[in-house]
């Protein structure tokens, strides 16, 4: 299989599925201090299969509210624009994909992993006082150039399973063997397609000694989010292996035992609603 | 199967590996796909699900047995998951921990 150059990944990019134009809006509003938050709570809302998911995890363990949240607006009023952009995201980019079949990568374990890591991402950021809206995209969005490689850009990505299966490796590994590209590549490229900010884009980037980036707290989070969902079995693959963590990813969160547990038991209560909420493709057992 | 154990009737997605079979599993021929005595291993439940078998019929043993299964696999599933990365200190560290958590959670009274 000849390997994939950058202009492979340039064109499959541009192929994708458009997210829905208010998650285009809402991903521009973050710099933005003029956007009024009460017209996009409106929008929002008129997205009704989108409202549905926002509001199911508004009022799901995932916030643990102890009053029942009724519409977009109180969604803003009451958990903030930036939670209410972050669920918007999740849901949009799931609905969006949750349809897309292909051979090769199993969605359902894709998406299973993708939430598994997000919730883990976002238990984690709230242990270290960090963003945990961003750190739940930050998960949920890890492997998205994963689905994209096994979708879009490659027939070969069965070749790239069979390459794991038979060497016993896990998948970027198969992925830089068989493809000559990994999915964090392709996954920049992604978000760069769909206007994410920097501060997500960069945790696609594995920091390394001669290059500890901006974001290399956020890239460590997620690298070690992945590797707890993987641990905690939650995607339930057959191949499943828990990726290499690098001592410098793991000194830049420093995360002691009692703080795993909890990481663990909030990951696990959270997964079953968070996957059933958003939706369809990642509902199949 | 001893005199003290009894039977149940399981949904086959509650099925797990190390489960003894109380009663023969015929396909809709009524030809005997296993016979009676047989601990199902991930394989046979597998080939079950794809004969469109539903339910099983199995001994049923003591909660602490039972304990003992789960236990017992969730722990060989770790071994699997990190069996590639336990090179890593990190890695070692938090296999360490999940198996703490999951023998805590294990040993959590059955409400």
């Amino acid at each position: 299989m000849p390997l994939l150059t950058n202009e492979d990944v340039a064109k499959a990019v541009h192929h994708l599925p458009s997210l829905p134009d208010i998650v285009v809006e809402i991903t521009h509003a973050l710099n933005n201090d003029d956007v009024d938050t009460k017209i996009l709570a409106l929008k929002i809302s008129r997205d009704q299969a989108l409202a549905t998911k926002v509001l199911g995890l508004a009022n799901s363990s995932f916030y643990g509210m102890q009053s029942k949240v009724a519409s977009i607006p109180q969604a803003v009023s009451v958990l903030g624009f930036n939670s209410v952009r972050s669920l918007v995201t999740a849901a949009a980019v799931v609905q969006t994909f949750s349809t897309t079949q292909s051979q090769g990568l199993d969605y359902t374990e894709f998406w299973k992993h993708a939430i598994a890591t997000a919730l883990s991402a976002k238990a984690i950021a709230k242990y270290l006082g960090l963003n945990q809206d961003q750190a739940f995209i930050i998960g949920l969005l890890h492997n998205i150039g994963r689905f994209v490689l096994a979708t879009y850009l490659s027939t070969g990505y069965q070749e790239v399973l069979q390459w794991r299966t038979d060497n016993h490796s896990d998948l970027t590994t198969a992925e830089l063997h068989v493809l000559g590209i990994d999915h964090k590549s392709v996954g920049r490229a992604v978000l760069k397609h769909w206007k994410f900010p920097s501060t997500i884009i960069a945790t696609l980037i594995t920091p390394q000694p001669d290059n500890v980036h901006e974001h290399a707290q956020s890239a460590a989070l997620a690298a070690i989010a992945d590797a707890i969902a993987y641990g905690l079995g939650m995607s339930a693959g057959e191949h499943d292996l828990v990726p290499v963590i690098s001592q410098m990813e793991w000194d830049l969160l420093d995360l002691p035992e009692a703080a795993l547990m909890e990481i663990f038991a909030s990951t696990e209560t959270q997964f079953e609603e968070t996957r059933l909420i958003l939706g369809s493709g990642t509902e199949n057992s | 199967m001893t005199d003290s154990d009894t039977t149940k009737i399981i949904s086959l997605d509650d099925a797990l590996a190390g489960m003894t079979l109380a009663d023969a599993i015929l396909d809709k021929s009524g030809t005997r796909l296993i016979a009676p005595g047989v601990v199902l291993n991930d394989k046979s439940i597998a080939t079950l699900r794809q004969r469109g078998v539903n339910h099983i019929c199995i001994v049923q043993v003591m909660a602490e047995q039972v304990r003992d299964l789960v236990r017992q696999q969730m722990l060989q599933r770790l071994d699997v998951l990190f069996q590639n990365s336990l090179h890593s200190a990190p890695n070692q560290f938090l296999s360490d921990c999940l198996r703490r958590y999951r023998e805590e959670k294990n040993d959590a009274p059955i409400d």
